[in-house]
């Protein structure tokens, strides 16, 4: 059943096997999972249920619902945007359904026993047979993407078309504020849906305070309900405590943001130093070209394309480390990114319809590390070292340089100085104005590692010195994947799932 | 890719805007608002109408007032620390050329010269603020259906198109 928070006015407990924190991507995946299995679930998620009906695709009206701390989640100085999900089904509501297998290299370079490529090919092979993986049809490929295509073919570089988990899709483009149309076959669809069919509790509008420990061992989660009806504040706690008590085991699924903050939040720094550390954000930095033609970017289906002419795994990657997809947004979240105010800014706008827009995401060496705000909001500090700083300028001088090939007049790059290029023999300019934080703004919507395997939790997915709790969602892994994690997750919180089960004895 | 995000500030810079919002909060008289605000108060409410009328100028759209209005409600759903961090930030810019004139007393070109150095500071405080009060600006301004004629954004489609 799917029980909403906002309804309840009392302090309640709750009793289960399995107490999942977090309904995304590896909490819907381990829900099921358990639930199929015959234990009882609990599923806790601090954000709404939402149905498809109630996706306005307005950013004012969807950005607060279904991101975190209402889109405005950050690193410690600002200079990197993190957009993560909350909501029935995560970030799989809003994200653009690109699904990718973590490249072999990647795998392997982790030497961990049973996280091999061969290892998790079965567990992918789950996730994309029920979520219904595919590539995108030739005939939906949109014009945004089909500019990358344009470019990379026009310069002989690597590229090609990715698969998605949509059925149905109408290519309305507003992917980002949940799907109208209900063609995203993600947690809150299929998977939410099969663990609810299999007798497990989602409970909505619900925060994870801590883990409930008994020495050494979790016993339950202490709760509270947020955001009750009548008040819109979605960061002002209700009076009304959950406590969750399990018989079984805790499960966190929260992300690697929230999944360390609860674990720091419960004191589990104290007893695995790493806790937090090693986070990997995967960000990325957009840039922008304006053509003759008409794109309209907004529409048909987004980051259907990728070039991956710049994309190695090997130790000796060097400035080889960055993806370039495209990365449409609606005119809100365009305008705070495209550089300058007043009436140029107006005038970039009005080049709106005609923009193409690129990112190059890196690859990151770089590590960051998630602590707690006196509040107990998670605290992200992250900074880009200078080989990674270096590394995705270039990647965005070569988004620009796929830009002009594909026929742009000119192309903005967005530092606070804004920088316009019409040419190649400009391109040097790019790399040559070099980072500092917040100039330019960068993004990310790929955070990993923060509880990684091998240093925090086993390799089956177990937390380090204490039992009964597991993790499984992004914060296991222990490197970035340089691709989109949605699909790992799922695989990685499938194969975790059946190590818990067969613990639980069933 | 989107681009959100309101502030978040190092320790330095939270001390900072804590120690003038202590000392800024009640220096000056300013208009009472029509509306009944819910995180900002008159002050800052003002400081963000004159920063987002130049943020906005030259796109037709909601009035500067009508944007701030949007804001205060918005900032609702972030978290208290944050808008703390907000309604601090826009008394930093209000005194920000003390001891000469308020940001809100001064003339458009002069507003425009203050907000173009927070954007290339040196200092990431004074960057990290110019992008969060742009974005919360371009979010109420573009959240607008009169702006998208202007800019050719179609809006949403919440009907499949008959073929």
């Amino acid at each position: 059943m799917i029980r909403q928070g906002r309804d309840e006015t009392r302090d309640f407990e709750l009793k289960c096997d399995l107490c999942v924190v977090g309904s995304g991507a590896g909490g819907a995946m381990v829900a099921r999972e358990a639930a199929r299995a015959g234990l009882s679930v609990v599923v806790l998620e601090e954000g709404a249920y939402l149905q498809p009906k109630q996706f306005t695709q307005r950013e004012d009206e969807m950005i607060p619902l279904l991101f975190q701390e209402a889109g405005g989640r950050a690193t410690h100085d600002g200079s990197i945007m993190v957009l993560q999900g909350r909501g029935f089904g995560g970030s799989t509501v809003h994200n653009t359904n690109l699904c990718k297998r973590a490249p072999s290299e990647v795998l392997d370079s982790w030497r961990l026993p049973g996280w091999g490529a061969a290892d998790l090919a079965p567990h992918y092979e789950v996730v994309e047979r029920d979520l219904h993986v595919s590539p995108i049809d030739e005939a939906q490929v949109n014009r945004n993407s089909a500019l990358l295509r344009r470019g990379v073919e026009k310069l002989g570089w690597k590229g090609g078309l990715l698969s998605h988990n949509r059925r149905g899709c109408v290519g309305s483009g507003f992917c980002d504020l949940g799907c109208t149309f209900d063609a995203k076959e993600n947690a809150a669809k299929i998977l939410l849906p099969e663990a609810i069919a299999s007798n497990a509790t989602v409970l909505t509008d619900c925060r994870a305070d801590r883990i409930l420990l008994d020495g050494a061992r979790a016993v339950g989660v202490s709760a509270r309900i947020v955001n009750r009806a009548g008040d819109h504040a979605g960061h002002r706690a209700s009076d009304a405590e959950v406590r969750v008590t399990i018989f079984g085991a805790v499960c966190l699924s929260a992300s690697a943001i929230g999944s360390a903050a609860l674990a720091l939040r419960s004191g589990l720094g104290e007893r695995v130093p790493a806790t937090g550390a090693s986070l990997h954000l995967h960000p990325g930095l957009a840039v922008a070209g304006v053509f003759d033609e008409v794109i309209e970017g907004w529409q048909g289906i987004p980051q259907s394309y990728e070039c991956t002419q710049h994309l190695r795994f090997d130790e000796g990657a060097g400035d080889e480390r960055i993806w370039i997809i495209p990365a449409f947004a609606h005119p809100a979240s365009l305008a705070s990114m495209l550089p300058g105010f007043g009436a140029a800014h107006a005038a970039r706008m009005r080049d709106y319809p005609k923009m193409g827009i690129l990112a190059a995401l890196l690859h990151d060496r770089s590590s960051g590390s998630v602590s707690l705000e006196s509040d107990g909001r998670a605290r992200i500090r992250y900074q880009l070292d200078a080989d990674d700083q270096r590394t995705l300028l270039s990647g965005a001088r070569a988004c620009a340089e796929i830009l002009l090939a594909a026929g742009a007049k000119r192309v903005l790059v967005p530092f606070a100085d804004p920088l316009e290029i019409s040419n190649r023999s400009e391109l040097d300019a790019i790399v040559q104005r070099g980072y500092r934080p917040l100039d330019p703004v960068l993004t990310s919507t790929h955070p990993m590692g923060t509880l990684p395997l091998g240093k925090v939790v086993d390799e089956q997915g177990r937390f380090h010195t204490v039992s009964h709790l597991w993790v499984t969602d992004g914060s296991v892994f222990p490197s970035s994947l340089g691709g989109p994690p949605q699909l790992t997750i799922y695989a990685a919180a499938h194969k975790i799932a059946h190590h818990l089960i067969a613990e639980l004895g069933k | 890719m989107n681009r959100r995000g309101f502030l978040k500030l190092g320790l330095g810079g939270s001390a900072l805007l804590a120690g003038v919002a202590l000392v800024g909060r009640h220096l000056g008289d300013y208009p009472a608002v029509a509306v009944s605000l819910r995180v900002l108060g008159a002050k800052e409410f003002a400081v963000f109408t004159a920063a987002a009328a130049r943020i906005c100028v030259g796109s037709t759209g909601p009035s500067a007032p009508e944007i701030a209005t949007f804001v205060d409600g918005y900032l609702t759903y972030v978290p208290p620390a944050v808008q703390r961090d907000v309604r601090s930030l826009l008394l930093l810019l209000e005194h920000s050329q003390f001891p000469r004139a308020k940001f809100t007393r001064l003339s458009a070109d002069a507003q425009d010269a203050v907000l173009s150095s927070w954007q290339t500071s040196a200092l990431a405080l004074k960057r990290q603020g110019f992008q969060a009060l742009k974005t919360l600006a371009f979010l109420g301004h573009y959240r607008d259906a009169r702006t998208w004629q202007t800019i050719g954004y179609s809006g949403p489609m919440l009907a499949v198109p008959t073929k």
